[in-house]
């Protein structure tokens, strides 16, 4: 569970830190450019670091500094419990003069409060628990994070626990028009735009048939017409994702490419449910789930995903839907927002704003300010 | 999708922020049937709830005869005289009319158990699930303890799986 994320110098976040508390559900608010989905993309980061890309070229980039301040360190710092241990992560880049690609200012990972390694520019130092052995010193590329590739046999037990964590992150802003039904490899690993979502669904239901119980009792909830959805092989590799309705008047089979936009959605709630329940508990971060969603459906759709990640895992949504916005409270909603572009942006919990009678109508009338 | 009106529901009626939070709590509880029940806009304190009941939800409960209005309202200290306000309604609806809430406001509530309204909401539920009394005995809850049979006996089978 994310218990902290601090960012500095990155985009819109200077100085920012989120604390979600253990709540099992967030909601973040706030005006557009208040910093909502850069909160995904900070997680988005320790993400792509968890599956493997250690170039910070292609993490970062050098317009990413705040307001251009490239003189200055950007600070990543992540810290979650996993079981009963707690991971903390820490990066900082710098872009020194002359350099055109950004590297690797200070790394270190902390379980439990001891470092399991530390790094200071190019020289990581790794920790060893037996005395007779001294702490182990190397180098690497300065533009590259050392936590993808480090080898300790002595923690490569919690390292895998956290870099698979990092990995498993789901975070979704999904457009619907790029959600086709084709899959080729299960995979465990959804892209943002959930273009690999019927990847997802095939490699959750190979590794956990049991999944399709779960998916399909959401479906048919939402979607009462539906029959059964099954995956057709097109080829040697590759299988297309099939959907069947039927009423009393007979049924017919669609490929799930040509399910609207909203019905694409209802797929994508139910995979994270079924994955969440069979493959987690997952951490999930969904840019504006209730986008593509009817006004009938958004209630319902947040609070299948806040019961399911009630009972194991964690997940932050953001809205500008008053459906959504309802289901969720003072303890759990946190606003965003900044005064100008020159700016950073600011995080507060609704709950310790000045009460509010009407939430909504504040939202509307764009009188909800963090720094109020 | 949302709920069926046609089915046996449960509408959920709120004066204010606090006690919707209570029932967004409620819902998250794994025994309820989410798709059963629906959380209203909160009205804006109990005399707009009153006037909400007798302006629309009287005819609404008339067309669907499968729907339970809960009102969630603080007693602010008022006691039974506080409900009958809202018993004041035709008989041939009243009986799926169930007026709940703390004898209090909800931040007394909050301050003797120290728990966010949510987390009032997930254990009334988990009680009513088990069929105990647990926080409903609460000496700002215990006063239900009527309307509460009576809603549990009307609702329960619907509203909780296995119920």
């Amino acid at each position: 569970m994310l218990q902290r994320l601090y960012t500095h110098n990155f985009r819109c976040l200077e100085n920012f830190e989120f604390k979600p508390s253990g709540n099992s559900s967030v909601l973040l608010i706030g005006k557009n450019g208040s910093g909502k989905s850069t909160v995904g993309k900070v997680l988005r980061i320790f993400q792509a670091i968890g599956r493997g890309v250690n170039r910070v070229g292609q993490l970062v980039k050098q317009e990413d500094f705040s307001l251009g301040r490239s003189d200055v360190p950007m600070r990543f710092e992540l810290e979650v419990q996993l079981g009963t241990h707690v991971f903390s992560y820490m990066l900082a880049l710098e872009l020194p003069e002359r350099f055109r690609e950004l590297r690797v200012l200070e790394e270190k990972l902390v379980i439990d409060g001891e470092v399991l390694f530390s790094r200071a520019q190019a020289l990581v130092t790794l920790r060893r628990d037996i005395s007779d052995r001294p702490q182990a010193q190397f180098n690497i590329d300065w533009h590259m994070v050392a936590l993808p590739v480090i080898q300790d046999p002595e923690a490569a037990d919690a390292l895998g626990v956290f870099r698979d964590w990092l990995a498993g992150m789901v975070l979704l802003a999904p457009i619907p028009a790029l959600m086709h039904g084709d899959a080729k490899v299960g995979t465990r690993e959804p892209v943002d735009n959930a273009d690999n979502w019927a990847d997802w669904l095939s490699g959750l239901l190979d590794r956990y048939p049991s999944a399709y119980a779960v998916l399909s009792e959401h479906l048919k909830h939402v979607m009462p017409d539906l029959g059964d959805f099954r995956f057709e092989r097109t080829g040697k590799e590759s299988k297309s994702l099939l959907v069947r309705f039927k009423s009393d008047k007979g049924q017919c089979e669609l490929p799930a490419e040509v399910l609207s936009d909203g019905e694409k959605c209802f797929f994508l709630c139910a995979v994270v449910l079924a994955a969440n329940q069979c493959d987690g508990p997952l951490f999930t971060f969904w840019d504006e789930p209730d986008n593509y969603l009817s006004l009938n459906e958004v209630s319902q759709f947040v609070i299948a995903l806040r019961r399911c990640f009630y009972q194991g895992g964690q997940i932050l949504m953001t809205s500008h839907n008053p459906e959504a916005i309802r289901r969720f409270s003072d303890d759990n909603t946190w606003v965003l927002g900044r005064r100008s572009h020159m700016e950073p942006s600011i995080i507060r919990l609704l709950g310790d704003l000045a009460p509010t009678s009407d939430l909504i109508q504040r939202l509307i009338d764009g009188d909800l300010d963090p720094w109020r | 999708m949302a709920v069926n009106k046609y089915k046996d529901h449960v509408w959920v009626l709120s004066e204010d922020s606090k006690t919707r939070e209570i029932a967004n709590g409620f819902v998250l509880h794994p025994s309820i049937n989410e798709r059963c029940i629906d959380i209203r806009p909160f009205s804006g304190g109990w005399p707009k709830v009153l006037k909400d009941l007798k302006k629309g939800h009287l005819c609404d409960l008339r067309n669907y005869q499968h729907r339970h209005l809960v009102v969630l309202v603080d007693f602010d200290s008022f006691g039974e005289s506080r409900r009958d306000l809202f018993k004041d309604i035709p008989k041939d609806v009243s009986e799926r009319v169930y007026v709940i809430g703390p004898s209090v406001e909800v931040e007394d509530l909050q301050k003797d158990i120290q728990l966010t309204p949510e987390k009032i909401g997930i254990q009334l539920a988990e009680a009513c699930a088990n069929g105990d009394p647990g926080l409903w005995k609460n000496q700002f809850l215990k006063h239900n303890e009527k309307e509460l049979e009576r809603l549990i006996a009307s609702v329960k089978p619907f509203l909780f799986s296995g119920g």
